[in-house]
């Protein structure tokens, strides 16, 4: 099921700011890096909308054989309770491939999508999940035979800030600073209404 | 120019070898008459090695900026060890920047071969020369080493007293699929014939190349933008 939210902006200047909504992966590490999930471009006064799905998927990406040079994987979706397993066909780079039921059970729960470092040769690599094809969280060196595991809630962190720059990425502490709005499991939409007040940026949700 | 480069493996269990052409591999070295050394001979390197697997991409980029590193034929451009059988031996060049439509001085200094630039190549505003000193001033024959951001690109060898090494790079960059375990680091012009060859259009700064695995299983590149004529 997909929500489509609706994001006014019901300022006189955005002061150059965007609107970054987050997807906060459930028992993060400290070296998570955090990606914005949603970045919101309007200018004040626009609507700007985006939907929501619950579709994740992942990829792994590795340092190639050139200093400097990056492979990502091909992307796979994955759905709660499975694991991929990342390998090394041929001494290439690594490849994700659905791993067995029974290491699943062993690894995961069944709330949680995981992959596991099988490579061999051993290879060193991030693991990335994305919801809706878009980044949520990259998790830095997967070492040999390390699982790695994603798990979120449809809830969503909403901050305001300058538009992040290519590649930047945010820590867990981020979070703290960030509205959350938990959207009702039967909402099909969302309007959420940005304003502000005495310097204060705040967020407004009316869920339908 | 920098220019940004996507290959994506779609379907081949193969790794892309990248090599960067050098329009006169041909005839890589001449002497003071111009006419082409038959015993010498260019040896390619692979600038890049991709190894995405099937449905993995990898990025690379590319700049046309050229260094090289002289050295005694005998030494291997890694090789820092002045003895050999107990006899002193001059060490390779520092690595050093060269560019299109210059010539370059090759000699012995006190401990290494130095490099000096001669001024402007007046034959030739796209080649690089690399000229040996006489006899007197160079201690053999020796090799040239080129290289792109730190990686060897091809070899030049052997370069006698009073001759003149040769190196066109006109953009042109070579695609060549081998199976991951038949890689080897020296390539010869004839090896890379059925190359698939590539030149960036002059207004492109990013280039997506996809590998595939025909029917029949004969990989093919495939380039966005599409090749100027090479």
């Amino acid at each position: 099921m997909s929500t489509l939210f609706k994001v006014t902006n019901n300022v006189e200047d955005m002061q150059g700011k965007t609107v970054l909504v987050f997807l906060k992966p459930q028992n993060p590490q400290r070296n998570f890096l955090i990606h914005a999930w949603q970045v919101l471009t309007g200018s004040a006064g626009a609507t700007e909308t985006f939907s929501y799905e619950a579709t994740i998927s992942t990829d792994v990406s590795s340092a190639g054989e050139k200093a400097g040079n990056v492979i990502v994987s091909g992307r796979q979706i994955v759905l709660p309770g499975q694991l991929f397993a990342a390998t090394s066909p041929g001494g290439l780079s690594p490849q994700l491939q659905q791993a067995p039921t029974s290491l699943a059970l062993e690894k995961l729960t069944p709330e949680q999508c995981g992959v596991i470092n099988q490579t061999n040769p051993f290879i060193q690599f991030n693991s990335n999940w994305y919801v809706n094809d878009r980044p949520v969280v990259s998790m830095p060196y997967v070492d040999a035979n390390m699982t790695v595991s994603f798990e979120f809630l449809p809830h969503f962190y909403f901050m305001v800030a300058t538009p992040p720059m290519v590649g930047q990425t945010y820590i867990v502490q981020n979070f703290s600073d960030m509205t959350v709005y938990e959207m009702p499991i039967t909402a099909t939409e969302v309007d959420v209404t940005l304003s502000k007040d005495k310097g204060l940026w705040s967020f407004d949700f009316n869920a339908s | 120019m920098t220019i940004e480069f996507e290959l994506a493996n779609l379907n081949a269990e193969m790794v892309t070898l990248v090599f960067i052409a050098n329009r006169q591999d041909q005839q890589p070295v001449r002497d003071c008459s111009q006419a082409t050394v038959e015993q010498a001979t260019f040896h390619y390197t692979p600038w890049q090695l991709v190894n995405a697997s099937a449905g993995a991409r990898e990025y690379f980029s590319y700049s046309d900026t050229l260094s090289v590193v002289v050295r005694p034929q005998s030494a291997s451009a890694a090789d820092t060890a002045d003895h050999t059988d107990g006899q002193a031996t001059i060490q390779p060049s520092a690595l050093t920047r060269v560019a299109p439509g210059r010539r370059y001085l090759a000699f012995n200094g006190e401990h290494r071969l130095q490099i000096v630039d001669l001024g402007e190549n007046k034959q030739n505003s796209a080649e690089i020369c690399i000229v040996a000193a006489p006899a007197n001033h160079t201690s053999g024959q020796l090799a040239v080493d080129w290289y792109q951001a730190g990686t060897r690109i091809g070899i030049t060898e052997p370069l006698a007293p009073r001759t003149v090494a040769s190196f066109v790079n006109s953009g042109v960059l070579l695609f060549q699929p081998v199976s991951p375990d038949q890689q080897r680091q020296r390539f010869t012009p004839d090896d890379l014939a059925h190359a698939w060859r590539y030149r960036t259009p002059s207004n492109a700064l990013k280039v997506k190349a996809s590998l595939r695995r025909g029917p029949e299983g004969n990989p093919d590149y495939a380039f966005v933008p599409a090749s100027v004529s090479v």
